[in-house]
């Protein structure tokens, strides 16, 4: 599976304007889908859909630091808070072999992306008030995995990406 | 209920001394006590390893973040299975000890060096570094099990 850009206008940007991110981070989530206490048990799973919304974005101010391991902290990060919905169609088990769907709508992750204090010569505040930014989720590789009849595991590997102009 | 620490462990990876492409990670989940099983009173033994389900490569944006995560144009992706299964004295009057195992995925994503995708030579190796577990309630028990991926 490759990219999986929410739009072309998205898609344009991230290749010409941003051929080097800058300002990003990974995530791996990992959960598992819980049925419907009704519904019968799955036999196979036929499709997934997934939809990423970013619920809110704030600055926040930090210490300015480097790790010993590398990481380094510039004084200023976003705090990105994403809701993960993932609709399942799977084959249940019964004699007409119907289709069943679940939303897998719990999942909410707040991830945070460092940036700088200035961006071409305005300060990081006035690029926050002033919108001046994209935050653009892509997803890397994503995964349903049917174990048995208990366990259905979902899988999402995720860059967030920030656009500062 | 009491709090439980393994004893440290010392594991036989110091030898991989020059490993590039690695992650450290820690991951927390509940174990439930099926309503067919009895209450728990104490867990004598615990034993966690992990499976390696998958591993595939995927094309991603290249650039280093501010932070210092370095990005190049492929990522390894590995989809794992961390099994737990805990052996545990019961509430029960005779005290019988019974097992309760589970099953709890884990994906990492790791950063390759530029790779070309006609060597296929990739050698993934995981070392549970750290086990620690408190029973919440006489039917769950909160795991924390901290290990290291490294790819060759």
């Amino acid at each position: 599976m490759g990219f999986s850009f929410k739009d072309k206008k998205l898609q344009e940007e991230l290749s010409t304007k941003t051929k080097q991110l800058e300002f990003f981070t990974l995530i791996d989530n990992c959960s598992r889908v819980y049925l419907p206490f009704n519904s019968p048990s799955p036999v196979s799973i036929n499709s997934s859909t997934l939809d990423i919304d970013v619920i809110s974005v704030k600055l926040i101010e930090t210490p300015t630091a480097y790790s010993f391991e590398g990481q380094n902290l510039s004084g200023n990060k976003f705090i990105i808070d994403l809701k993960i919905t993932e609709k399942l169609l799977y084959t249940g088990l019964s004699q007409c072999e119907n289709v069943f769907s679940v939303n897998n709508t719990s999942l909410i992750k707040s991830i945070y992306v460092v940036v700088p204090k200035e961006y071409n010569g305005k300060s990081i505040c006035k690029i926050a008030r002033t919108n001046n930014f994209l935050v653009t989720p892509i997803v890397l590789d994503s995964k349903i995995r049917l174990v048995d009849k208990d366990n259905v595991f979902s899988y999402i590997s995720l860059l967030v990406n920030v656009t500062l102009f | 209920m009491t709090n439980k620490k393994n004893d440290l462990v010392i594991k036989n990876y110091c030898s991989y001394d020059d490993i590039e492409n690695f992650k450290q990670l820690s991951k927390n989940f509940k174990v439930n006590i099926l309503i067919s099983n009895p209450e728990i009173l104490d867990v004598i033994k615990d034993n966690v390893f992990i499976d390696i389900v998958e591993h595939k490569i995927v094309p991603s944006p290249k650039g280093k973040s501010l932070e210092g995560i370095s990005l190049t144009s492929n990522m390894l992706i590995i989809y794992l299975d961390i099994n737990t299964k805990f052996q545990y004295i019961s509430l029960l009057d005779e005290c019988s000890v019974h097992t309760i195992s589970s099953i709890e995925p884990c994906i990492v994503s790791i950063p390759l060096d530029d790779f070309s995708l006609s060597n296929l030579g990739i050698n993934i190796n995981t070392f549970v570094e750290d086990v620690f577990y408190s029973i919440e309630n006489s039917r769950q028990i909160y795991v924390n099990v901290t290990f290291l991926v490294t790819v060759e």
